[in-house]
């Protein structure tokens, strides 16, 4: 692995120790120079944070913090950079864990009484009760759970825990490797296929964590279908109950009733109500999915970001009789043909159509593959059209790179283009091109995973992300309607046990901002954001970002217009090396390459809606 | 009955053998009618049914059925004034047929895949035939009549070009063009006198289904499943109409004489006639049933019979000037209609793996015994999944046949591939067998049939010894075809004693099926391997000191009943294991051996379920334990 790490570097532009050191001096004056000039207030806390860091003298500056090879991991480190700077996706975990570990204590509170259903939402509402259950979030994980947790979950809740401490190294700046062997562990454990200490495919450890967080969010799901009555708690807390059950009259009317005391009396028809509220609502919910009301307990981000649906649709040629068959799908398996010709026809104009052309299919069922039709209850030709009736917001391109042969499983090398932005190639947007519209959205290439080498066994993964996203947090953040202020779930907890870490680095460092100062986080450019993104929010250090940037060898060539916006910077995570690249070498980097081993395996492209 | 090359014996190809449960006599057709001519001279109507059987109506009525082929027939022409007929079936072949007679003359088995569509040049007589494996090959009437046994062999001209499956074939009466339609969706042109490529004519935007080409040759319609007609002058390669009439798919297409109207059909149950000079000026001829397949002019070119999914052939008249020009307005009653039977759409096998229960296309539930091959019971407009469920039977019998309802017909499949014919034994009891040699006899299912299907074959009826226990009728056609393949030979369970088809059936039953049907041969049971273990109350001092290590790990044959497993439970397991004979009967049974115990005593348990004692091992593994693994079974004894 190391001979093709050496290989990936020298692909790079050559940089000697004495031009190296002669950039280190620029990046510091430039900062200076920048902080003097341009920097708006509201960054002056990252400087003095990145102040403080210049001191610590690294020479190997990181934007973000880093994941350490443990022997063989690259497989895992690829797709944990993935996953973080994944839109979305570090938020989403968030609160489903935090709904996890809401409904489980309370489950377990449910379980510890015996008494009445009416004594035990009274005993819930006290608020002694609600202290020991924010203390059951912050011992996520512990062994006090009267309901077992299942591996699966653990998983979910270690990959959260990760998130946890990457946030925590990159408030603390401290750009050590960071060792996931406690993710590691929990996923060994959950699932054998990764035990050893062998290299694994990168996309089959997407796909079980994927599934893995899909299936926890389900059981949560199930747990709260079960026992609707732990919901209830949520309501002791006015903010946020009106915010979920916002567009439920039912469930308003109820709350109102128990406004009016008479608790013991009204909560038994309260929880009716609260049933069939509940499976009315799930409907609602389908229908909404586009609102951002939908971030109720159990709600199921994985298969809302990561699902798409497809259609095949088989047509006999006797009756002409059309049957339609619908499967969910996590990534889309594209075959790389490996005709030479096909390469030609790959030219720039058509690129952004190229998954289409291999994913969307049409293909005729005949000869000794006849097509048993029902409706006339026999063989019959029939022609096959493979369709996506729905494309997820984040989709997952896995190129066909391994082909199982007789002599073994073997990559395929032949290059592939990958475009930065794909037409999308829904059934929706299929049409609308045939009408000559403008289709609705476009994908965005987001993420890449690069394998290195020969071989699946030997080879070598390597993560680019699309990086740094402005000032302002991300939008998801921004219009969270599970915010709670001061509610008891855990986004606040750990939010202010976060704060308080750095509150104490920041006194110990003599760079004292007022608690006020840092707690306003939550409140940027006036917009209220999700308070998650100060408990395992992605928090790229600016400053080392535009450095590295405006540090790249090709500013000695003054006449070129300085580059790169912030947000037109990648991150190549070479496990722990990040390194931020322009797009203009990233796309160097995905260009052509006779003889290359360093192809594109797997492709995230986010959805964007014009 | 000449020429029938039963295929050679060498291939590869696995022989399976088959039957079809019909009546003796089928004079309504059981499904769709694929295609139609008419015989002015005697007036005789000749249908082709999707029930592989072609029927020919004289003055409307049945006059008799031409059955041979094994499969959907999907086109015919009536050739030499209305003495042969030649057809196209889905069982790849074409046959030479005498109209009059109604019997086939030959088989041709050039076609590699479903012979779609026919064309016929009358003056020259010769016929093209064309279908899914994209050939088309032309064929001279006169030598192809003239085929006989010896003189077996006919050489043909095949129209190479079509990169896709032909689904219609059109042929100009004097044989100097003919044109193809395709999933292409193309047209492609050729000459026959000299086999030459022509040209193609693009413009459709989906499979073309129907063709005609005008008597010079120098026009043609198509019509395809884009649900447009075309009207293509063929001088100048090029469309000059597009008639778009129908809401979908158009299947059939008739032109008139002069080529000055065209009437379609198609898959929305219309027929319409269009004036070829105006296309706005269409007319309604009839709304079917069901989507139409086929029409044919009447004598008098004044109404059409049309075809469709439905069984019912009716007669439309068609519009006249008056009705083009509004002055009068069109029946919505057919002049006449023959009246088809219903398909069987559905068919379940019951439990016992025997009785299969059925649904026509009417609603009609009915009761099958494949055994002796006929209806045994009509149970009328009833739900078919209550009477699905009504008769559950908790009894597990393995799979022996595969059930195939392509013609409307229920057709048994008997082979060796997934399903083993082989593989279901009864007791003789259970099968309904009296005065069976021994009490517990057993059957096998795949045996008892095959032994009915080859039974004048062998000529076995005559040995009272072996004798049948059933017998199928001889009426039954019993086909050997290559398995997912084609058809080799087909013959009636009663003819095959007759001297040609003994030889040909010599020739043609695979191995496999004589070597299983002498009533000699040795018996090849189904085992199944089970664990016996004893129950926590059973006292230890009753076991056998090695009985207490680890559980028993038998085998025994799948029909062995659990009283059986409980005697061995009592002989062997219990006790010093002197008790008498082995596998006593159910005399024995009730008779306490030495240890004071009898089998009514020992309880056996599966998956904490109390088991019947007349419950066999493989209903036990298949209701009770429900897993592929090794079943294992708890015993104990009970005080009664």
């Amino acid at each position: 692995m190391t001979i093709l790490e050496e290989d990936v570097i020298s692909l790079r532009p050559k940089q000697t120790p004495t031009e190296n050191k002669y950039i280190t001096s620029e990046q510091i004056k430039r900062k200076y120079l920048f902080k003097e000039d341009s920097v708006p207030p509201k960054r002056q806390a990252f400087d003095m944070l990145n102040g403080y860091r210049e001191r610590n003298g690294d020479n190997q500056d990181s934007p973000v913090s880093t994941l350490s090879n443990m022997g063989n991991t690259c497989f895992l480190n690829s797709v944990l950079y993935t996953l973080r700077f994944a839109p979305t996706f570090l938020h989403n975990l968030h609160h489903l864990i935090g709904d996890l570990a809401l409904v489980g204590s309370r489950l377990s509170q449910n379980k510890a009484k015996t008494s009445s259903l009416g004594r035990n939402i009274g005993s819930i509402t006290d608020p002694s009760s609600r202290s020991t259950s924010s203390k059951d979030l912050l011992s996520l994980g512990g062994s006090n759970d009267l309901i077992p947790k299942s591996k699966v979950q653990i998983v979910t809740e270690k990959l959260h825990e990760l998130f946890q401490i990457m946030h925590n190294l990159e408030m603390k700046e401290s750009m050590d490797p960071y060792q996931p062997v406690a993710l590691l562990q929990a996923i060994r454990e959950a699932n054998s296929i990764f035990e050893g200490n062998n290299q694994q495919d990168a996309h089959e450890l997407l796909v079980y964590l994927l599934d893995n967080i899909r299936e926890t969010g389900d059981v949560l799901a199930q747990q709260v279908q079960q026992y609707p009555e732990l919901l209830n708690e949520t309501e002791t807390t006015p903010m946020n109950s009106r915010k979920i059950w916002a567009r439920r009259p039912a469930w308003a009317k109820s709350y109102k009733k128990k406004d009016k005391g008479a608790k013991e009396a009204i909560s038994e028809e309260h929880i009716n109500g609260s049933n069939s509220t509940d499976i009315g609502d799930s409907g609602s919910v389908d229908s909404n999915n586009e609102t951002t009301g939908n971030r109720k307990i159990g709600y199921n981000f994985v298969a809302e970001d990561f699902e798409g649906i497809t259609l095949r649709r088989t047509k006999c040629l006797e009756c002409e009789c059309v049957t339609e068959r619908k499967e969910p799908f996590y990534d889309i398996p594209v075959p790389i043909s490996v005709k030479d010709d096909d390469r030609e026809s790959t030219n720039v104009s058509n690129e952004h159509d190229i998954f289409r052309r291999a994913c969307v299919t049409t293909e005729k069922l005949c000869d000794a593959n006849k097509y048993l039709c029902e409706t006339c209850s026999r063989y019959n030709e029939a022609s096959r059209e493979v369709l996506f009736e729905k494309l997820p917001k984040m989709m997952v391109l896995q190129l066909k790179r391994f082909t199982t042969t007789t002599s073994g499983v073997q990559k395929v090398n032949t290059y592939l283009p990958t475009p930065l932005v794909l037409r999308c190639f829904c059934e929706t947007c299929c049409k609308m091109e045939d009408t000559d519209r403008p289709p609705h959205h476009r994908y965005q290439l987001c993420c890449v995973i690069m394998h290195v080498g020969g071989s699946m066994a030997s080879g070598h993964y390597i993560t680019y992300v699309r990086g740094g996203n402005d000032a302002a947090p991300p939008r998801d953040y921004c219009d969270c309607p599970r915010d709670t202020p001061k509610g008891g779930s855990l986004s606040a907890s750990s939010s202010e046990k976060a704060l308080n870490v750095i509150n104490r680095l920041l006194k110990t460092r003599g760079v004292v901002e007022g608690r006020n100062g840092l707690g306003s986080k939550s409140v940027v450019h006036g917009m209220r954001t999700c308070k998650s993104i100060d408990c395992c929010g992605l928090r790229t250090n600016k400053t080392v970002l535009e450095n590295a940037i405006n540090g790249l060898p090709k500013k000695t060539d003054r006449d070129r217009p300085l580059p790169s916006r912030p947000d037109d910077v990648w991150l190549e995570c070479d496990d722990e090396t990040v390194k931020p690249i322009t797009t203009e070498e990233f796309v160097e980097e995905l260009s052509f390459k006779p003889n290359s081993t360093s192809t594109p395996y797997l492709l995230f492209y986010a959805k964007i809606t014009d | 009955m000449a020429n029938l090359k039963p295929g050679n014996q060498n291939t590869r190809k696995k022989v399976q053998v088959s039957m079809v449960i019909c009546a003796a006599e089928e004079e309504r057709h059981r499904s769709g009618v694929n295609a139609l001519q008419l015989d002015p001279a005697l007036d005789r109507l000749y249908s082709a049914g999707r029930d592989s059987i072609i029927r020919v109506y004289e003055h409307e009525k049945f006059l008799h059925g031409m059955e041979h082929h094994t499969d959907w027939v999907n086109d015919v022409v009536l050739c030499c004034g209305g003495r042969h007929l030649i057809s196209a079936s889905s069982d790849t072949t074409v046959k030479v047929w005498n109209a009059h007679k109604g019997f086939c003359m030959s088989t041709l088995r050039t076609h590699k895949d479903y012979v779609k569509a026919l064309a016929y040049a009358k003056e020259r007589e010769q016929v093209a035939s064309a279908g899914l494996d994209k050939s088309i090959y032309l064929w001279d009437i006169n030598t192809l009549t003239a085929l006989t046994a010896s003189n077996n062999t006919v050489t043909t001209s095949s129209l190479m070009g079509s990169k896709e499956s032909i689904y219609s074939l059109a042929m100009n009466p004097s044989g100097s063009i003919i044109v193809s339609g395709s999933t292409e969706k193309a047209l492609r042109l050729w000459d026959p006198r000299t086999c030459a490529k022509l040209f193609k004519l693009k413009g459709h935007a989906d499979n073309v289904k129907a063709l005609v080409v005008s008597k010079d040759g120098t026009q043609c319609l198509s019509g395809s499943s884009d649900g447009s007609i075309k009207l293509w002058n063929l001088g100048s390669q090029r469309n000059i109409q597009t008639i778009r009439v129908h809401s979908d798919s158009v299947w059939a297409l008739l032109a008139t004489e002069n080529f000055s109207h065209a009437i379609s059909g198609g898959r929305d149950k219309k027929v319409i006639m269009t004036d070829l000079k105006n296309i706005s000026n269409s007319i309604i001829v009839c709304v079917e049933e069901a989507p139409i397949l086929k029409m044919c002019f009447t004598a008098d070119q004044q109404a059409v019979w049309v075809s469709s999914w439905d069984s019912s052939i009716r007669c439309w008249k068609l519009p006249t000037d008056k009705h083009f020009k509004e002055e009068a307005r069109m029946s919505a009653a057919p002049v006449s209609q023959i009246s088809g039977g219903a398909a069987i759409r559905r068919a379940s096998v019951l439990n016992d793996k025997r009785h299969i229960l059925t649904k026509d296309a009417q609603g009609n539930v009915a009761i099958y015994d494949v055994l002796r091959a006929r209806k045994v019971d009509d149970l009328g407009q009833v739900n078919f999944e209550d009477e699905e469920k009504n008769r559950f039977k908790m009894v597990y019998v393995p799979n022996w046949f595969n059930i195939d309802l392509k013609t409307g017909m229920l057709t048994i499949h008997l082979g060796q591939d997934e399903v083993d014919c082989f593989s279901a034994w009864v007791s003789a009891r259970d099968a309904g067998i009296r005065d069976t040699p021994e009490p517990d006899h057993k059957v096998n299912y795949g045996k008892l049939l095959l032994q009915a299907l080859f039974e004048h074959w062998r000529g076995v009826e005559t040995d009272p010894e072996n004798r049948m226990y059933f017998s199928v009728p001889k009426h039954i056609p019993l086909i050997l075809s290559e398995v997912g393949g084609r058809t080799l030979y087909r013959v009636l369970v009663g003819d095959t004693s007759g001297d040609t088809e003994n030889a040909l059936l010599n020739e043609t039953v695979p191995n496999w099926v004589i070597s299983n049907i002498e009533e000699n041969c040795t018996n090849k049971f189904i085992k199944v391997q089970f664990y016996l273990q004893p129950h926590s109350s059973v006292p230890s001092h009753l076991l056998k000191q090695d009985r207490m290590k680890k559980p028993d790990r038998l085998v025994a044959n799948d029909f062995i009943q659990c009283r059986k497993v409980a005697e061995h439970i009592l002989e062997k397991l219990l006790g010093d294991g002197t008790a008498s004979s082995p596998g006593c009967g159910d005399a024995d049974s009730s008779t306490p051996s030495n240890n004071g115990y009898n089998v009514d005593q020992i309880e056996l348990t599966c998956n904490e379920q109390v088991l019947d004692p007349s419950m066999d091992l493989r209903t036990v593994k298949h209701f009770i334990w429900k897993s592929s693994s090794d079943l294992t079974l708890f015993y104990k004894i009970i005080n009664k």
